[in-house]
């Protein structure tokens, strides 16, 4: 809402300096957003917030600062002007929809001269930033803005049989607005008619079909009070919003309707000419009346914590012209806390003194994954992985490359029905919410490479949203050097075990006993080099190497292993861990390696059960340290290296003890899985 | 053998150790001379072996001439090897030679996302003053969005917040159709939409819980809206107390302490009258700029203060809601945007990086 000093002036006497009106309305709830000029032509800008529509007014902005300055505000009544011609020979006004038009004055004007509005009426309506069109529409903007009653003006011609009806249209109807858009209306908007159809969408925009042009005449001059919620709903629907929608919306006074009407009729005979008829239309068979309501001292002090006496309660309200009873201008106000907060605007939020609540003491809670949370951020971060945040939003193409394979459903086609969409999504790019969170990581990989990153390594910790269900994902993805290039290391690419290694880690911060991975393929995943995750047995995701087609859709140059898994099982299993300590040895430990050679296609996995399957007790570490292929060896089989570490707990354990229990290893290995002891 | 040769042969002995001590030039060979000369079976050995064949009067003084040799031998020698010793330790220091201005290890570091250490920060406080930590859904209700929190329906104050809606496309956006999409999602209350503020937790709290309440629910928010200060997808914390006896004298004790607790000691703060539905009285509450320190600068645009928390005390029609007697109780919430917190803290002037994952922002947090 804008407005300038020299037209408040108009209604209040202004004798404050700019800055210090601004800073005094600022702190009465009137948030000044912008100044534009100096002294008399400051014009500034108002934030209003909802519940004050009676601020989308000069009259109401008065009423503020004349408070502001001690004082309530005090009007004198516009005297209607003097008429010829009875209005019953013009117009003939119904109201079959009572609810959403509780009043409608009309008065008739004739021989009015269209043309442009004075200098000064076009100097101010830009001021206030609306654009000036003809003397008898300025007139209605004018008015409004003053007044805050919006206001409008039919050419009586396009008025079929003289009568004004205000109805809903009982079918769904296109109806021309003045702003020559066909808008799609319904049984539930309310229609200013004339004898034959709508002429206005009543409390929005007039029709086209009835609108003041050049040539016009005579002119049917409306002043109304319309249902806020019902023009609130029309607006809503077609996205149209008007400064007499905002007002009604926002609720106007359904008393200032006849100061408003008498205020048009006498600038448009002072702008246009032309005579007013003899009386005008008034329906307004249920008066809206000022409720009472009190308020009592110590309800402010309950609320606000400061003693007030009644008497500056009494007074502080009075400035506002709150005076036992709540006046129709304001139908903010329903409640005693209302006033309170009224009081405590006007008294002043800096003078309410700081105080500390004096509570019980109690242990604040926290979510239950909030450790488990924190924890793998930390172990993540220790490892290299940076902390992304993306968001929730996304599209079925960048979606449907993961989701395909993840979704259990036989056809393929239909995996996006799972997918929460949104009805009025901001863009093509974020039609949908997340139901993975690699698609993302993908991206960030993408844009940071495009930006000269080459060793990139990223997690996220999000919900995903599937199914009805919003749980935790933890998304990895990683690309390029394990380490920067450096002087003393030699280069490590990042590989499938890097990923697993960090997954692995963290389970080992979580106190879990490990995740497994088992062999299967993924549309999106290299076949030969992707997985799932278990956890305690369940399937909770997958890792892997993605495909270079699916890295090409993303620009992605270089290998990208990464995983995803549902997070909340880690999580969960965490809480449950009780960690127990486990005594130490006495006794000192003793190492042997052994390098074996297996078939190629013989899993590490396996090779270690096989260890550990002969162990006696004595066996409390097994350490892969070495795995090669080629040279001398058979094209089909492999050596791998080990350390096992023999030690017991009641004793010191003897070399040729432990050398026998090695000689017992090498032969339960070479029967059980043919490995053949490398020399 | 008597006194004399004795004494003689004590002093050439003497003399011949100390000759060949000169010439000692390793460890080793100081060993040997050792041996040679002090050992068990060394040569002063076997002098003082042949003291027994003098009598009582000579014994003494050829003893304590042979002792005086040997003390004599033995310091010298420890000093040699002392510096032997020493010549020792700087060789093999000298192979040691680094150069300290030499990298050091790097091993990879990730890096905590910004916003991540805001909300933390933010918890911590909170916590700290007693408060609990709920969460609730992304996805919420109509109900639990707005009308629990008294918007009223067809009103103004709703479009506040503009809000994404979950369901089918549809051209015209009067017309949301939401029969199939949702799942398990309810639909009992009312339309599904993406929470625009994570109000809704404080009625989620509310209704399990009878005061006092002391909460705050961090979390993401949505609203359609994409600029440079704006981002469809925003964090917010929000808070509630609730109990007898608590007043907008508290809500702004608190809330200063809170701004002053991450902002800094000095920071004032400032509170304005503003409109939330579910709050009365509402308020603004904006902290003297972080910048110029309420001078008037660029960053809040001129008037040295800065929007940073919306407040106010529980508006009884919330609490009756939730079956809280607004007779007898009473309460405060206040909410607040975490990356409208990091953006004033480390003087970020995109919203979007937030979101974009450049590894050039995220490694400077």
């Amino acid at each position: 809402m804008k407005f300038s000093i020299d037209w408040l002036k108009e209604f209040v006497p202004v004798p404050l300096k700019v800055l210090e009106l601004s800073h005094r309305l600022t702190m009465q709830g009137l948030e000044v957003e912008h100044i534009e000029g100096e002294g008399e032509k400051a014009v500034f800008t108002l934030g209003i917030t909802p519940n004050r529509g009676d601020c989308l007014s000069l009259l109401g902005l008065a009423r503020e600062v004349s408070a502001l300055q001690g004082k309530p505000l005090v009007l004198k009544p516009k005297i209607p002007p003097k008429g010829q011609t009875p209005i019953k020979n013009f117009l003939k006004v119904s109201i079959p929809d009572r609810k959403g038009c509780p009043r409608y004055m009309a008065r008739v004007v004739q021989g009015v001269r269209i043309g442009p509005s004075p200098d000064w009426m076009q100097k101010r309506l830009a001021s206030v930033g609306l654009k000036a069109i003809n003397n008898v529409v300025d007139c209605t903007n004018y008015v409004m803005w003053e007044l805050g009653q919006p206001l409008h003006a039919f050419d009586y011609r396009f008025l079929k049989e003289g009568r004004i009806v205000v109805r809903p249209e009982p079918r769904p109807f296109k109806f021309v607005t003045l702003d020559g858009v066909e808008r799609a209306c319904l049984p539930s908007d309310l229609f200013i008619c004339d004898g034959e159809g709508p002429v206005a969408l009543a409390g929005i925009m007039g029709g086209a079909n009835s609108e003041v042009r050049d040539d016009t005449e005579t002119v049917v001059l409306e002043a109304a009070y319309f249902d806020p919620k019902r023009i609130h709903a029309t607006s809503k629907r077609l996205q149209l919003t008007s400064e007499s929608s905002r007002r009604f919306e926002r609720g106007v006074d359904p008393n200032n309707t006849a100061n408003a009407l008498h205020r048009l009729t006498a600038l448009i005979v002072e702008t246009a000419g032309g005579t007013p008829s003899q009386d005008w239309t008034d329906i307004y068979p249920k008066k809206s009346v000022p409720r009472k309501m009190m308020l009592s001292p110590g309800e402010v002090k309950r609320i606000l914590g400061v003693s007030l006496s009644p008497k500056e309660i009494k007074k502080t309200l009075s400035l506002l012209g709150l005076n036992g009873s709540i006046p129709t201008f304001r139908p903010d106000i329903s409640r005693a806390i209302d006033l309170v907060e009224e009081v405590a605007r006007l008294h002043g939020y800096d003078k309410i003194p700081e105080t500390l609540p004096k509570i019980g003491m109690n242990l604040p809670i926290q979510p239950r994954e909030a450790f488990a949370k924190e924890i793998t951020a930390e172990t993540l971060t220790g490892l290299g992985y940076t902390e992304c945040c993306h968001l929730s939003f996304t599209s079925p193409k960048k979606t449907v490359p993961f989701t395909r394979s993840l979704t259990p459903r036989e056809n393929h086609e239909e995996s996006g029905s799972s997918w929460v969409t949104l009805s009025n999504p901001l863009s093509e790019e974020h039609t949908i919410l997340r139901p993975v969170l690699i698609s993302s990581l993908l991206d960030a990989l993408a844009f940071n490479q495009h930006r000269q990153r080459k060793d990139i390594r990223f997690f996220e910790l999000k919900k995903i949203f599937c199914e009805g269900k919003e749980p935790l994902h933890l998304g990895m993805a990683a690309t390029g050097e394990e380490w920067p290039q450096q002087w003393g290391l030699k280069p490590k690419k990042i590989d499938l075990f890097s990923i697993k290694g960090a997954l692995s880690q963290l389970a080992r911060a979580l106190r879990l006993d490990g995740l497994g991975f088992e062999q299967e393929s993924f549309d999106f995943l290299v076949p030969t080099a992707s997985c799932s995750v278990l956890f305690q047995g369940e399937k909770i995701g997958w890792m892997g190497l993605i495909d270079s087609a699916v890295l090409k859709s993303w620009e992605i140059e270089g290998d990208v292993f990464a995983a995803e898994i549902d997070w909340e099982p880690l999580s969960l299993g965490s809480e449950s861990v009780a960690l127990r300590y486990k005594p130490l040895s006495k006794y000192p430990f003793i190492e042997r390696d052994i390098a074996l050679v297996v078939d190629n296609s013989l899993t590490v996995q396996k090779t270690e059960q096989s260890i550990w399957a002969m162990d006696n007790g004595w066996i409390k570490k097994v350490q892969l340290f070495d795995l090669f292929k080629g040279e001398n060896l058979p094209r089909d089989k492999k050596s791998l290296a080990f350390n096992i570490r023999y030690a017991s707990f009641e004793r010191t354990l003897t070399n040729e003890e432990v050398n026998e229990a090695h000689q017992r290893l090498i032969t339960h290995l070479e029967r059980e899985i043919g490995a053949i002891l490398r020399k | 053998m008597n006194k004399e040769e004795l004494l003689a042969k004590i002093e050439s002995l003497r003399t011949e150790a100390n000759g060949a001590l000169a010439a000692l030039d390793s460890l080793v060979s100081l060993q040997e001379f050792k041996v040679r000369f002090l050992g068990k079976k060394g040569l002063l050995t076997d002098i003082l072996k042949s003291l027994s064949l003098l009598g009582p009067e000579e014994r003494p003084i050829v003893g304590e001439a042979a002792n005086r040799a040997k003390t004599e031998i033995e310091s010298r020698l420890e000093s040699l090897r002392k510096n032997l010793d020493q010549k020792e330790r700087s060789r093999l220091q000298s192979q040691k030679q680094v150069d300290v201005s030499l990298p050091g290890l790097k091993l990879p570091r990730g890096f905590r996302h910004p916003l991540s250490l805001v909300e933390k920060e933010i918890e911590s406080i909170f916590v700290n003053m007693g408060f609990s930590v709920f969460e609730g859904p992304d996805i919420e209700s109509d109900y639990y969005n707005f009308e629990a929190l008294n918007f009223p329906a067809d009103h103004p104050a709703r479009e506040m917040q503009d809000t994404f809606y979950i369901g089918p496309r549809t051209m015209d956006q009067g017309q949301r159709t939401q029969e199939k999409v949702h799942g398990p999602w309810s639909m009992v209350h009312g339309p599904l939409l993406l929470r625009t503020h994570t109000s809704p937790v404080q009625i989620r709290t509310m209704e399990k819980q009878k005061p006092p309440i002391y909460m705050i629910c961090p979390g993401a928010v949505y609203r359609h809206d994409d600029d440079v200060t704006h981002s469809p997808m925003f964090h917010q914390v929000e808070g509630l107390m609730v109990d007898r006896h608590l007043t907008f004298g508290d809500l702004k004790g608190v809330l200063t302490l809170f701004c002053q607790t991450i902002f800094g000691k000095k920071l004032k703060t400032r509170f304005r009258p503003s409109f939330f539905p579910f709050v009365e009285p509402g308020a603004e509450v904006d902290i003297s700029c972080v910048l110029c320190a309420g001078k008037g600068c660029r960053v809040c645009g001129g008037d040295g203060w800065l929007e940073i928390l919306g407040a106010g005390m529980v508006h009884p029609a919330v609490l009756e809601q939730v079956k809280i007697d607004p007779k007898k109780f009473t309460g405060f919430a206040f909410g607040m945007g975490v990356e409208r917190i990091a953006m004033l803290k480390y003087g970020i002037d995109d919203i979007r990086l937030f979101y974009q994952s450049d590894m050039r922002f995220l490694e400077q947090f």
